[in-house]
């Protein structure tokens, strides 16, 4: 299971990559993002992970935005 | 004396019995005179501070009565001792002395009273500025403690994540913490600190920060020692300003809050920081800011100066420092 977190806060996305990996240490994080700006960048440029881990208010924008098509 | 005397009478003050008293007895009269007039301002005094033994609403008018009978008998029992001063031929004094008297006495109560009124005027304006004080001081705590508990929540959210991840992080993150919440504690009173011990709350509060923001906040200190050592400001200043700046900008590690503080020559210092635009959906009250402009003011101060640049995205604040006299430094 490929996951990508998405969290403005570095100390929190540590956390959650690690909590993650603790449950399923199978399971792979491939990229930690900070903001909107680059998960739109990094899904352009990426095939689509199995799955989210976001946080909803990141510094600029919803994360829902991002997954409007 | 006899020379006042003499002067009375070639000036042809008094009346024509006067003139045919001798000069020690003439003296003694007037002696007698002043020592009357005196008694009256002496018992007027003494019913105002007996007046002021009871407490409540007491009439004005009953003073004067009581001050008038008084001294009328005063007046009588004085015109019984002094008859002998007094020539056998003078004219009796029929309504003269009583007459001055009562003018006498209507100018003392008229005296004593403004003497009150302004007593009175003096205490409640006292009374009105201590109130006014003691208002400063309360509403200065209060703006001091409102940097407290959301600050504590999220410094206890981090120490859980660290607790488990760190162990070592945590440590030196407790440490920094206490150290900061006893600064704050044990300075939160003080009103005005010198530049250095606001500069070691400023750089534990954002070292504190840092632990959850990583390179996402960088801050420079360019401030030269005697000014650290030598400046004062009001407490939590720099503090306020750092979690101002860390609160209203969208930084991250590729993006990251830029804080620097400068000084400039007399006493400027300046707090200056990137501006990244945030989503927020709860747009900025200001809070922050007019609590430090308020907390300028009840101490005396210049209120800071803000100075937001859009174009070059860049925010500042200025801030006076107080330079105490040299004998006075620590």
């Amino acid at each position: 299971m490929n996951i990508v977190i998405i969290e403005d806060e570095p100390l929190m996305a540590g956390e959650l990559e690690r909590m993650v990996l603790e449950l399923q240490p199978s399971w792979r994080v491939i990229a930690r993002l900070e903001s909107i700006k680059q998960a739109l960048t990094f899904v352009e440029h990426n095939p689509l992970p199995d799955l989210f881990l976001s946080d909803i208010q990141l510094t600029d924008g919803l994360s829902f935005e991002f997954l409007k098509p | 004396m006899y020379a006042v005397v003499d002067t009375l009478r070639t000036a042809g003050i008094g009346r024509d019995f006067i003139a045919e008293l001798s000069n020690t007895r003439l003296l003694g009269l007037i002696a007698a005179v002043s020592l009357l007039v005196a008694f009256f301002w002496t018992m007027n005094i003494l019913l105002v501070m007996l007046e002021d033994r009871f407490p409540g609403k007491r009439p004005r008018v009953l003073r004067y009565v009581i001050s008038f009978g008084l001294g009328f008998v005063l007046l009588m029992l004085a015109h019984y001792v002094l008859k002998d001063l007094r020539p056998a031929n003078a004219p009796r004094p029929a309504l003269v002395p009583v007459f001055a008297f009562i003018v006498n006495n209507i100018i003392i109560l008229i005296l004593v009273d403004l003497v009150i009124a302004q007593t009175n005027k003096t205490l409640l304006e006292l009374d009105k500025a201590h109130l006014e004080v003691s208002n400063l001081v309360a509403s200065q705590k209060h703006l001091l403690n409102q940097i407290h508990p959301h600050f504590l929540f999220n410094a206890l959210g981090t120490l859980k994540i660290l607790i488990n991840s760190d162990p070592g992080l945590a440590n030196t993150y407790l440490g920094r913490l206490s150290n900061f919440l006893r600064n704050s504690i044990s300075m939160a009173d003080s009103g005005l600190i010198s530049v250095k011990e606001e500069l070691d709350l400023f750089s534990d509060y954002l070292e504190l920060q840092r632990v959850r923001f990583r390179e996402g906040i960088q801050y420079e200190i360019h401030i030269p020692d005697d000014v650290q050592q030598n400046g004062l400001l009001p407490v939590f200043s720099l503090q306020t300003l750092a979690e101002n700046a860390i609160q209203h900008n969208g930084f991250s590690q590729g993006e990251p809050l830029r804080i620097t503080l400068g000084f400039h020559a007399p006493d400027q210092l300046e707090v200056s920081n990137n501006l990244i635009a945030k989503f927020d959906p709860q747009p900025s009250t200001g809070t922050g800011l007019q609590n430090l402009s308020k907390r300028y003011r009840l101490l005396g101060l210049g209120a800071p100066l803000v100075f937001r640049d859009e174009i070059h995205h860049r925010f500042s604040v200025t801030l006076s420092l107080i330079f105490p006299p040299a004998k006075n430094r620590i």
